[in-house]
């Protein structure tokens, strides 16, 4: 590591990472694309994995309190969770009642929303291992390290 | 009532051993993870099957998407996993001469996934489900093009700033991202084998609504559960201020080194 990454250049990354959905949203002109519905998919991903996450950490801060010996750490954590859970939850779906799509239940979509989140999951997480394997295998050897 | 019991078995159940499997994957104890393991080896066979042992689950189209990309998913991994260690690395597990072949089977693999969008074909695996476009291909391949361009391009760029050995790395990841934001962009202005250009934009802008909101949403976990552990840590004194350690505390120190000191047979 030589250099020190800064804001500036995490606000580029940003920027870079937004560019191709950026383009996307350009390049729409009389696409069908329906304002209304693109947000409740984006609250409900958010919901989901905000959800799932959240379950995932609980989980993981059980074997923090043991090695940290702070046996309150996975209860404080799990309340900050469903507080923050709940506030988000009942002001996001106080604007326009539950987030349905094309579902005809809650339960329906509750269940399609996890069926969603792990499509979409797999989605992200193939390209993402594709860019660490990519970034490795095109290593340059340092002369003579090796 | 009795089919909801069949999917409930058949596809959700499985689906929980997958994730119980990945949390047993954070217990020390070997048996609990080898455990984990085969329950998540089930879990993912029977969710696999279960488009053939409740088809009549809308949910059972994911398990159809499933192995519809499984053939195209694992020649692009274990293309680059090939390539990764066959290449100049001090833990090398191939020859050099498969390094090739690696990046060949990745290239195939990602024709492979495109292929399945641009052509239909009786030898490719299909994305059709129930006489239609598969719903959740309409998701998976959206995100997976726009997810691959933007952390492509935005990987190569901070990989570059870290400085050495990476030049290379850093074109790689902009030329790839760049290929997959190109083949986006033809997706979205030239008609697929089953899907119109214009059905596959209102998919990515949907895609892109998913993609800021699944990370949103890990973001404020992340937040979250960092203040929670930070309120524990700053009661904590500083590295400088701490008492030397007791012999218990050297002890303990002792044998947890001595337990990780041992490796793999090729470490």
């Amino acid at each position: 590591m030589s250099n020190r990454i800064g804001t500036r250049n995490f606000i580029v990354a940003g920027l870079l990472f937004l560019l191709p959905i950026i383009a996307m949203i350009i390049l729409a002109g009389n696409s069908s694309y329906d304002t209304e519905r693109g947000l409740t998919r984006f609250l409900n991903a958010f919901l989901t994995s905000y959800t799932i996450a959240s379950v995932f950490l609980v989980v993981n801060m059980f074997r923090y309190s043991k090695s940290r010996k702070e046996p309150t750490a996975p209860w404080i954590s799990m309340v900050y969770a469903a507080v923050l859970g709940i506030f988000v939850t009942l002001m996001l779906t106080t604007q326009g009642g539950f987030l349905m799509e094309e579902n005809g239940s809650q339960r329906a979509q509750i269940l399609y929303n996890i069926i969603h989140f792990i499509v979409a999951s797999m989605a992200i997480l193939i390209a993402v291992g594709i860019m660490i394997l990519l970034s490795f295998v095109n290593l340059e050897s340092k002369d003579g390290d090796f | 009532m009795e089919n909801e019991l069949k999917v409930a078995l058949l596809l959700w159940a499985p689906l929980g051993l997958v994730f119980v499997s990945f949390g047993l994957q954070f217990r020390k104890n070997s048996g609990a993870q080898k455990f984990g393991k085969v329950i998540g080896g089930v879990g993912i066979l029977l969710f696999s099957v279960s488009f053939l042992t409740v088809p009549s689950s809308p949910s059972a189209a994911s398990s159809a998407l499933f192995v519809s990309v499984l053939p195209s998913t694992t020649l692009m991994f274990l293309g680059l996993y090939i390539a990764l260690f066959s290449g100049d690395v001090p833990v090398r597990r191939f020859s050099p001469k498969f390094r090739p072949l690696g990046l060949l089977m990745f290239v195939v693999g990602f024709a492979l996934l495109e292929a399945m969008h641009w052509n239909r074909s009786d030898w490719l695996p299909s994305t059709m489900w129930d006489g239609e476009t598969n719903r959740f291909w309409m998701i998976f391949k959206p995100t997976f093009l726009l997810a691959m361009s933007s952390f492509l391009l935005a990987g190569g760029y901070l990989v570059n700033l870290i400085g050495q050995r990476i030049n290379q790395t850093s074109r790689v990841l902009y030329l790839t991202g760049g290929f997959s934001f190109l083949l986006l962009v033809i997706s979205v202005f030239v008609d697929g084998s089953e899907t119109m250009s214009e059905e596959f934009h209102t998919s990515v802008l949907y895609a892109a609504s998913d993609l800021l909101g699944f990370l949103a949403g890990i973001g404020l976990t992340i937040i979250c559960f960092s203040l929670a552990i930070w309120q524990f840590e700053r009661k904590r004194p500083g590295l400088d201020k701490l008492p030397p350690p007791n012999s218990e505390q050297l002890t303990q120190a002792a044998n947890i080194i001595k337990n990780n000191l041992r490796g793999d047979d090729d470490e």
